[in-house]
């Protein structure tokens, strides 16, 4: 749904299209704790840690 | 670009009358969630006539929980409650598939980077508001109520929608008897109308001649292959701006209040300007602006052991699961260094709030001017009783500061 919570937690790993869909820029852009956080804010539980 | 003054209507004395006067409810909050997480209750339904068993919904992952599944608990009802006031296409009161499609509408609009392009604006208004203090009083020694002072994320809300900012005071009015209609239906319907009314010559204008704003959108939107019609595009514009107005300013206040009532965390977000962000998060998570929000149960579920059969409301309620102990330290406690967690008080699942990143920057923008601008601010002392309150919507009563 590109709410854009994912860039706005972990901003240096997730972004969002120009097709408004999110997609990873670098799986290791933040911190752990800031990826977790983009995980957990997902609206729509998109984001699945390995 | 003139800045008008966005609050001709006293929005905080009828706040006071109907919102009731509840200051604190998270110590009950506190016994809930330990003792009865999903609390039963008779409720007479926000639709007049209709008695509706409840369960208030009381923990974080329970709240989560249900404001995912959006399939077992329906939005409908809101539609229900709305839909006088905003008309049949109110994104709110739908579920899915409909939802997706039209909030796809206007997602873009409402994107972080989207709306980068409309900070210098809501700069310049917060600045416009800042200059009239300061040509009040000076900066040498001055005192402000940044309650009616900074109001002004209807200003902001009403230019990316492209409704003309010299109407915004009317607006505001309308705004504030639409998203309380259950508390006086008859205001609520007649404010519904003038809304309507006006908009209907703002998307004539659009059609012929589009800008960069919501309205120009949509009146060039099409969904499945036709154009959206008048009627569509009202209920659009009747929900995006009371909520991009209300919960707003309500949340701007809280995070000032926050601030304001605690100095030290005041002077640390003064120093280090990196913190802000978290501290908007902070104050949104403490004092979250709307309390709860409801669903309707479609199919019999379980939660936290308790059994909730289907055709029941059930209320998630945001501000407890905000205050839940097993996920924060000391929840009660304004903390702008904890540790930084999602919250709760944009919801979650598909209608996670559309203008969550629209609030964080309004928020930063208020209390970075405030920071910068108001040299020394602090609260009154002699001010009397400054306090939150609020059963549903919450916000401070007023903000008197001194500065200089």
């Amino acid at each position: 749904m590109g709410s854009g919570n994912c860039a706005f937690w972990a901003p240096a790993t997730f972004d969002i299209g120009d097709d408004n869909v999110a997609f990873v820029l670098d799986p290791e852009g933040d911190p752990v704790d800031k990826i977790r956080n983009a995980a957990e804010g997902c609206p729509t539980q998109a984001i699945v840690l390995s | 670009m003139p800045v008008v003054d966005g609050m001709a209507f006293d929005a905080m004395a009828q706040f006071s009358a109907v919102a009731g006067d509840l200051r604190d409810p998270y110590p009950a909050l506190i016994d809930k969630r330990r003792d009865e997480p999903v609390q039963k209750a008779e409720f007479a339904s926000f639709i007049e006539g209709l008695e509706q068993t409840t369960f208030i919904v009381h923990r974080y992952e329970d709240v989560a929980n249900v404001l995912r599944d959006n399939v077992t608990y329906s939005s409908s009802a809101i539609r229900q409650l709305m839909a006088p006031v905003m008309g049949d296409y109110v994104l709110v009161g739908m579920d899915e598939p409909e939802h997706k499609r039209l909030r796809a509408l206007v997602s873009v609009a409402f994107r972080q980077r989207s709306l980068a392009a409309w900070e210098p604006f809501a700069q310049s208004v917060v600045d416009g508001y800042i200059d009239r203090v300061l040509g009040q009083h000076g900066v040498e020694r001055g005192s402000a109520e940044l309650v009616r002072e900074l109001t002004y994320p209807i200003q902001v809300i009403a230019k990316i929608l492209g409704v003309p900012s010299e109407d915004t005071a009317e607006f505001h009015e309308w705004a504030w008897w639409i998203i309380n209609v259950a508390a006086d239906p008859e205001k609520g319907l007649a404010s519904s109308a003038a809304m309507r009314d006006y908009l209907a010559e703002v998307l004539e204008e659009r059609r012929r001649e589009p800008g960069e704003d919501v309205i120009s959108d949509l009146v060039q939107a099409e969904l499945d292959g036709e154009q959206l019609g008048d009627e569509e595009i009202f209920s659009f514009i009747r929900l995006l701006l009371p909520a991009g107005a209300e919960t707003t300013y309500r949340a701007t206040g809280n995070f000032l209040f926050g601030l304001l009532t605690n100095p030290d965390q005041l002077a640390a977000l003064r120093d280090d300007r990196s913190l802000m962000n978290q501290a908007v998060e902070e104050a949104i998570r403490w004092e979250s602006p709307l309390l709860i929000t409801s669903r309707d149960a479609t199919v019999e579920s379980e939660v936290a052991g308790t059994v909730i059969p289907a055709g029941c409301q059930v209320v998630a309620h945001v501000g407890s699961a905000n205050h839940d102990e097993t996920r924060w330290e000391n929840p009660e406690v304004f903390d702008i260094l904890r540790e930084q967690k999602p919250h709760a008080a944009f919801g979650f699942g598909p209608h996670m709030c559309l203008g969550m990143h629209l609030a964080r920057m309004e928020m930063r923008v208020a209390a970075s001017a405030v920071l910068d601008r108001l040299p020394d601010v602090r609260l009154d002392p002699d001010a009397e009783d400054v306090h939150i309150h609020g059963e549903r919507f919450r916000s401070p009563t007023s903000l008197p500061v001194l500065f200089g």
